[in-house]
């Protein structure tokens, strides 16, 4: 199993078990996961995320286990610089973007510009549309999903460029990607004719995504082969998130696709 | 691996109209998690006396269908008069009911409350009852974990299940740490870690029982919180089946 969602660090809001490299590839190692696509936990909060990048980066890039990602903030006037030491030190085949959390929309100045300068290089864009339920936000720190149809809009912007959104959450979460009419067909029907309307470079990683039989779910919405399994470590059980994939009814060849080789396909990876 | 799931919704409210296809996926996907039994609950806020008894008899119908799989919770309404409430708790009892759910519409320090938590005390069953503690999206009337602990200590002898541990999380546990009448269900959002583990901390593995909130919720992510936490097998075990056991009156060695 290849894991595209791990946080590597401290999480500021509550404890969780121990997240530095060592301690996360024994975790999820002892979940069957073979490899996990990491990104540094500190970068939510801090004001330049590239120090969390220098923090973190290094172990995960040491690590067979690991494939090591950045978070940026293209709002920043370093952002390029930090952007070529992540590619150049580090080799990072991903950035993450956390807008909902570093206060800007992707029509910001600079997404764009990181949005090209990745799709030139093969560098894949992920945005996070959430870390957590915000029912339950420490009241002082109310921030709201970010909105999934603009990033659906920064990957028609950039057909060249590959996008995942990780975090995509509860259906009735209102967005036109999956509109109400669409979900509430979800849960009374086998098979759905009309299927969201997803950009062809764009994926969805999974480790939010739920309703009643979650992979069957999301087959009815997205093609199997843009879906990816993450378990959003450590804020979540890993188990969660594997039984949600190896529970589920699908076919075993696409749970073998979303469980592995699609992340391995967009990664590249050695899982 | 043997699992009661206690926090089950169906949406079956008109006889007529049996949702099949739904009613067929609660069951085949609860066994291919692993979980033997399921406790329906119904939703009943907003309904005549008449139309309560309707969706109460839905959930009957289902357990006649798969006694040894669906468990009923009856839905009783606390805006309808007590000798109502009264009658259709003993009819639901008599009928083979084995739990009570309580929603959204109404707060558990609610006076209109007491009628339900007293036919629950006299027959001996538990009452699911909705809890949370929201920093948006707050119902009107939606009770938190400091409510269901108001009504746990007006009822002693009434047993309460309250639902949504991550959604109540750890102020909700500390709520109810010292009332032994109250467990707490293991649903209520997404699957933080180390969540079920402060439960288990605070209130023992005795007063922590599985529930999954399907089908909004999906039975396979909700019972992994459970298998993946950092637990005994006893503790486990108590939590995905045995508390249950205990809680609906059924012979836990047989589950």
């Amino acid at each position: 199993m290849f894991d595209v969602n791990v946080g590597c660090g401290v999480w500021p809001f509550r404890p969780t078990p121990p997240a530095d490299a060592a301690s996360l590839t024994a975790w999820l190692r002892a979940e069957g996961i073979t490899r996990a696509c990491a990104y540094p936990l500190e970068a939510y909060l801090w004001p330049d995320p590239q120090e969390a990048n220098e923090l973190r980066l290094p172990e995960l890039a040491e690590s067979d286990f690991f494939v090591p990602s950045a978070v940026l903030n293209p709002t920043l006037p370093g952002w390029a610089k930090a952007y070529r030491r992540c590619r150049g030190e580090w080799g990072v085949p991903l950035v993450r973007l956390l807008p909902n959390y570093h206060l800007y929309e992707l029509a910001a100045p600079g997404v764009d510009e990181l949005a090209g300068q990745a799709a030139a290089d093969g560098v894949v864009l992920g945005v996070h549309v959430r870390a957590e339920d915000k029912r339950m936000q420490n009241p002082i720190a109310k921030v709201p999903p970010f909105p999934i149809d603009d990033v659906v809009a920064l990957a028609r912007r950039h057909p060249d460029l590959r996008v995942v959104a990780f975090g995509f959450g509860r259906l009735w979460d209102r967005c036109e990607l999956a509109p109400p009419e669409l979900v509430k067909e979800l849960q009374r029907r086998p098979e759905l004719e009309r299927k969201a309307d997803l950009p062809r470079n764009m994926w969805i990683e999974l480790s939010f995504f739920e309703h009643e039989s979650s992979l069957a779910s999301a087959l009815k919405l997205f093609p199997a082969e843009r879906l990816l399994f993450g378990t959003n470590a450590p804020l979540f059980y890993p188990r969660a998130n594997v039984l949600k994939i190896k529970n589920s009814e699908a076919p075993e060849g696409v749970k073998d696709a979303v469980l592995r080789t699609n992340a391995e396909e967009l990664l590249g990876g050695r899982a | 691996m043997n699992a009661i799931d206690i926090h089950v919704h169906h949406r079956w409210t008109d006889l007529a109209e049996r949702p099949d296809y739904q009613i067929e996926r609660t069951r085949f996907l609860a066994l291919q998690s692993g979980i033997d039994k399921v406790l329906l609950l119904t939703m009943g806020g907003g309904t005549s006396p008449e139309e309560l008894r309707e969706r109460n008899d839905c959930t009957l119908r289902l357990m006649e269908e798969a006694p040894d799989f669906f468990l009923g919770a009856m839905y009783l309404s606390a805006a309808h008069d007590a000798a109502d409430i009264r009658a259709e708790a003993a009819r639901c009892v008599e009928a083979g009911m084995v739990g009570i759910k309580q929603g959204l519409e109404v707060n558990a320090r609610n006076e209109g409350v007491d009628p339900i938590a007293e036919a629950a005390a006299e027959h001996g069953i538990p009452i699911v009852f909705h809890a949370w503690y929201k920093t948006v999206e707050v119902f009107e009337h939606e009770s938190n974990a400091s409510d269901i602990a108001d009504l746990a200590r007006r009822h002693p002898d009434t047993r309460i299940i309250m639902a949504h541990l991550t959604g109540v999380n750890r102020r909700g546990v500390q709520d109810i740490e010292d009332l032994p009448n109250v467990w707490v269900d293991t649903s209520g959002g997404w699957y933080d870690s180390e969540m079920v583990e402060y439960a288990v901390r605070h209130l023992g593995a005795e007063r922590v029982v599985y529930g999954s909130d399907y089908p909004g919720r999906d039975y396979a992510p909700q019972i992994g919180r459970v298998l993946g936490a950092g637990l005994g097998e006893e503790d486990r075990e108590k939590i995905l089946w045995r508390n249950a056991a205990g809680l609906l009156g059924l012979d836990s060695d047989a589950s």
